[in-house]
């Protein structure tokens, strides 16, 4: 199927220093794409330059037919992208009712109307970001970006930082969100629950991405088992 | 048409407005003596280029959630530079009423 979302050769540099060279995310509905690549190898840059939120050298992003010289995040969420940061994305003085009542506000006829009862939020619609746990505040955002309903969903380190249980029930919603359509793409060093759960593998090493095919092919990849699984994978 | 998500776009104006405008009121305050005077074109682009450099400093996250609802910084600071008109506007306005009043 061919992507709905592509950032295509992105270049990066900070002060000089080339932090991507030649970077590439694509994203296919009902699919799922896990990036993945050591500490301060770009992930996040590359999703960053991708959405406009830093400087690119070079590169293109396109979203279904359409390309963007300059992206902006704001132009791309308006065609039904949503990005998930990595350092959460609610307003610390709101509650999680408070966001899905604005977003329902701003895309009324685009959005689902519940959010799912196996992520355990009910609880949480009254209670202040700031109030809630990392683990709270990342199923919180997760909700949010459910109750959008996007058609592409860019998720920075999702799983990160939670216990095993709380990993299985988001990635069971990402699941569910390719499996209706989107076209997702995650990042991470939790290798097991992000090879469980991915189509698809990029390895980002050394300011460039390879796509190295699915998880399977990826564990019988030479040099990606050698260089970032390591021995004990 | 477009349509707004109100509350954040008031709250990130409101922050946004605030702190560009207390920021440069202060440095023309204390530059002219003056607590309110209309601001010039020049100081008005100053207030622009304050109120975009806010918005990266104090409601980054925000300004994340907000381009997830499709509104982007520009939405903000054009709203920043409107509110910071008509208060300057009416700060003048009222300086002039008082002063006649007197």
């Amino acid at each position: 199927m061919d992507p709905l979302f592509v950032a295509e050769s992105i270049g990066v540099s900070f002060h000089g220093n080339a932090v991507l060279k030649s970077a590439s995310v694509w994203a296919s509905p009902g699919q799922i794409t896990a990036v993945m690549g050591r500490n301060g190898s770009g992930k996040t840059t590359l999703f960053r330059a991708a959405l406009g939120l830093v400087r690119r050298d070079f590169g293109a992003v396109m979203f279904g037919s359409r390309p963007f010289l300059t992206p902006h995040l704001h132009r791309l969420a308006n065609l039904g992208l949503f990005y998930l940061p990595d350092l959460g994305l609610l307003s610390r003085r709101q509650t999680l009712g408070w966001h899905l009542s604005v977003l329902r506000g701003r895309f009324p006829a685009q959005i689902r109307d519940h959010v799912p009862p196996s992520l355990g939020v009910e609880a949480l619609m009254e209670k202040k970001v700031w109030a809630m746990s990392g683990g709270e505040e990342r199923k919180a955002d997760l909700a949010l970006a459910w109750t959008r309903n996007p058609s592409c969903l860019l998720a920075d380190e999702p799983l990160a930082g939670l216990a095993p249980k709380d990993q299985d029930l988001i990635s069971g919603v990402i699941r569910t969100m390719a499996d209706e359509g989107c076209a997702v793409v995650v990042t991470g060093h939790d290798v097991r629950p992000l090879m469980e759960l991915a189509d698809q593998i990029i390895w980002m090493v050394a300011g460039t991405t390879h796509g190295i095919g699915s998880p399977e092919e990826a564990r019988n990849h030479h040099q990606f088992r050698r260089e970032y699984l390591g021995p004990g994978f | 048409m477009i349509r707004l998500p109100p509350a954040p776009v008031f709250w990130a104006t409101a922050r946004t407005t605030a702190l560009a405008w207390f920021v440069l009121r202060g440095v023309v305050g204390m530059s002219s003596g003056s607590p309110s005077i209309l601001l010039p074109a020049s100081l008005f682009l100053m207030l622009g280029a304050a109120a975009t450099a806010v918005v990266d400093l104090t409601v980054a996250r925000e300004r994340l959630l907000l381009g997830n609802l499709g509104v982007g910084r520009r939405v903000v600071v054009s709203l920043s530079l409107l509110v910071s008109g008509v208060l300057e506007i009416t700060a003048a306005v009222a300086g002039r009423f008082l002063d006649l009043g007197a």
